[in-house]
C-alpha cells in the first residue's frame, strides 16, 4: 500500500511536470502573440501595416490551434519582425516622401 | 503617442502645410515631367492612360471599346438611378436634373471636414432618403456611378482646393502617393512617374495625369465594373501593404489628390482595362 | 638505374593520373550540386511569390519579361563581387535611393539561403 502510494506520487509528479512544460510553452506563445498583435496594431496606426504580417499572425494562430507550438511561436516571432520593419518604414518615409515630389 | 512631442508635431504640420500645400505648383510640375518624358504626346491624350503611350495596346483597347464590357453596367445603373426610393424621392432629388456631375467630385465638404467622393454622395443620398447604403467596391453602387460617369463624358474635371482644411486633405493623399509602403517597398510614384511607361511583365505603367478620368472601370479579372477604391486596395495588396477601408479618410484624400492631378482633363468614364 | 627511373616515372604518372581522376570526380560532384542550386535559384527568381524578378528584368529566353530594371545578362562580369551582388539584392535602396526594386533581404521577402541560390542562378546567366 505504501509502495502504491509512492508510485502514484511519482506518476502524478511526472504528469505535473509535463503539464507545466506545456503550460510554459503556451505562456511563451501567449506572450509572443500578444506582442505581435501589439506591433501589428502599431503598424496600422502609423498607416504602414503589411499583409504578410497579418498572414504570419494567422499562421501562428492556426499552428497554435493545431497544437504545433514550435511553429506557432516561429510565426509569431516572424510577425513581430515584419511589424517592426513596417513601423521603421513609416518612420523613414515621413522624411523621405517629399524628395520624390516633382519640382 | 509621446505627448511631449505634440507641439513639435504641430509645428512640423504647420511648416509642412506651408511648404507643400500648393496643389497648383504640384500640378504644373507633374505636367512638366510628362511633357519631358513624352514630348510627342499632348497632355490631354493621357485621359486614355497607357493607351496614349502604346500604339499596339491602344489598337486592342479600341477594339474592346467597340463592344465595351461596361455597357450593361451603364444601362443597369441608369435604371437604378431612375427608380424612385420608397419615400418617392430619387437620386435626382440629390443631384438635380443632370446626372452628369462627376466633374465636380471629389469635393471637400467644409461642414463635414471631409472629402466627399461621388460614391459617398450617392450613398449619402440613399441614407438621407431612408435607404440602406450600398457596398463600395463593385455591384450596384459602381453601376450607378458608371451611369453618372457616362452622363459626365465630355465634361472636364473642375476640382477645387480652396481652404486650409481642403489643402490638408489633399496633402494626406499626396503623401500617400509618394510614400513607400508594403513589404515590397513600392511608392505609387515609383511606377507611375519615375518609371512611367515601362513594362511590368506584359503591362505598361500609366501616368498619374489621367488616372482619374475614366472611373468606374470594367476589368477582365473583376468581371464587373469597380470603383477606384477597389483599384487602390488591389494596388496596395500587390505591394503587400494592408489595404485600407474603401472610402476611408486616407483613400478619399488619395482620390482627391489624384483627381486634382487630372484637373481640366476630359472625363471619359466608365472605362475598360485588362 | 634506368629501370628505377622508369619505375619512378611510371609511379609518378600513375599518381598524377589517379589524382586527376579523383579531382575530376570531385569536380563532377560540385558540377551536379551547382546545377541543382542553379535550378533551385531559377525557381526562386521566377516564382511570383518569391523573387518575381521577371516583372522587371529581362532574361534571354524568358516569357513576357518586364523592362523596368536592367536585363540580367553577363552578370558574373558585371557583378564580380558576390557579396556586393547579395547586398544589392538584399537592400538596393543603399545604392539607388529611387530604385523600385524591393529590398529582398532587409524586408524578409527571401531568406539568406534563397538569396544564395538566386545568386548562383544569376551568375549562370
Amino acid at each position: 500500500m505504501k509502495y502504491l502510494l509512492i508510485i502514484c506520487l511519482i506518476v502524478f509528479g511526472q504528469l505535473a511536470i509535463a503539464a507545466e512544460n506545456t503550460a510554459a510553452e503556451a505562456t511563451d506563445f501567449a506572450v509572443l502573440i500578444a506582442q505581435a498583435e501589439e506591433k501589428f496594431a502599431e503598424s496600422k496606426t502609423v498607416g504602414h501595416a503589411w499583409t504578410v504580417t497579418a498572414d504570419r499572425l494567422g499562421d501562428a494562430r492556426k499552428a497554435s490551434a493545431a497544437g504545433d507550438m514550435k511553429l506557432a511561436k516561429a510565426n509569431a516571432k516572424e510577425a513581430i519582425k515584419l511589424a517592426e520593419l513596417s513601423i521603421q518604414q513609416a518612420q523613414v518615409e515621413t522624411k523621405l516622401w517629399q524628395q520624390r515630389v516633382p519640382k | 503617442m509621446n505627448w511631449k512631442k505634440l507641439p513639435a508635431l504641430f509645428l512640423a504640420l504647420m511648416l509642412s502645410g506651408q511648404a507643400q500645400s500648393d496643389p497648383e505648383t504640384d500640378y504644373l510640375a507633374l505636367q512638366k515631367l510628362y511633357q519631358q518624358k513624352f514630348p510627342d504626346i499632348e497632355l490631354a491624350e493621357f485621359k486614355d492612360g497607357v493607351y496614349a503611350i502604346d500604339a499596339k495596346m491602344r489598337e486592342q483597347w479600341l477594339e474592346m471599346e467597340d463592344f465595351p464590357a461596361y455597357e450593361i453596367a451603364i444601362d443597369e445603373g441608369e435604371e437604378l438611378y431612375n427608380t424612385p426610393f420608397a419615400n418617392g424621392k430619387s437620386y435626382a432629388t440629390c443631384f438635380g436634373d443632370d446626372p452628369g456631375v462627376k466633374s465636380g467630385y471629389p469635393r471637400f465638404d467644409e461642414d463635414l471636414g471631409k472629402v466627399v467622393t461621388l460614391e459617398v454622395a450617392i450613398n449619402q443620398c440613399r441614407l438621407d432618403n431612408g435607404e440602406q447604403a450600398l457596398p463600395w467596391l463593385i455591384g450596384d453602387l459602381a453601376r450607378i456611378s458608371s451611369y453618372m460617369a457616362f452622363a459626365s463624358r465630355g465634361k472636364h474635371f473642375d476640382i477645387k482646393i480652396e481652404t486650409p482644411a481642403a489643402r490638408a486633405a489633399y496633402n494626406v493623399g499626396k503623401q500617400f502617393y509618394y510614400s513607400r509602403r508594403g513589404q515590397l517597398n513600392f511608392n505609387c510614384s515609383g511606377c507611375h512617374q519615375l518609371n512611367v511607361g515601362q513594362m511590368l511583365r506584359a503591362e505598361r505603367t500609366s501616368p498619374t495625369v489621367g488616372q482619374a478620368t475614366h472611373w468606374p472601370v470594367y476589368r477582365g479579372k473583376w468581371e464587373d465594373v469597380g470603383t477606384i477604391h477597389k483599384r487602390f486596395q488591389e494596388c496596395n495588396s500587390q505591394v503587400r501593404s494592408l489595404p485600407l477601408e474603401p472610402q476611408s479618410d486616407v483613400y478619399r484624400s488619395l482620390e482627391y489628390f489624384l483627381t486634382f492631378m487630372s484637373n481640366g482633363m476630359e472625363l471619359n468614364g466608365p472605362g475598360s482595362r485588362r | 638505374m634506368s629501370n628505377f627511373r622508369a619505375l619512378q616515372l611510371t609511379l609518378l604518372l600513375g599518381l598524377l593520373f589517379a589524382g586527376g581522376q579523383v579531382l575530376a570526380q570531385a569536380a563532377g560532384a560540385t558540377d551536379s550540386e551547382l546545377a541543382e542550386r542553379i535550378a533551385a535559384g531559377q525557381k526562386v527568381l521566377e516564382d511570383r511569390k518569391k523573387g518575381n524578378c521577371l516583372s522587371c528584368h529581362l532574361i534571354i529566353g524568358a516569357e513576357l519579361p518586364g523592362n523596368t530594371g536592367p536585363p540580367l545578362i553577363g552578370m558574373q562580369a558585371r557583378w564580380p563581387d558576390r557579396e556586393a551582388l547579395k547586398a544589392q539584392i538584399s537592400n538596393p535602396v543603399l545604392r539607388n535611393p529611387n530604385t523600385i526594386m524591393p529590398p529582398y533581404g532587409l524586408h524578409r521577402i527571401l531568406t539568406d539561403a534563397e538569396i544564395e541560390l538566386l545568386v548562383d542562378y544569376i551568375y549562370s546567366l
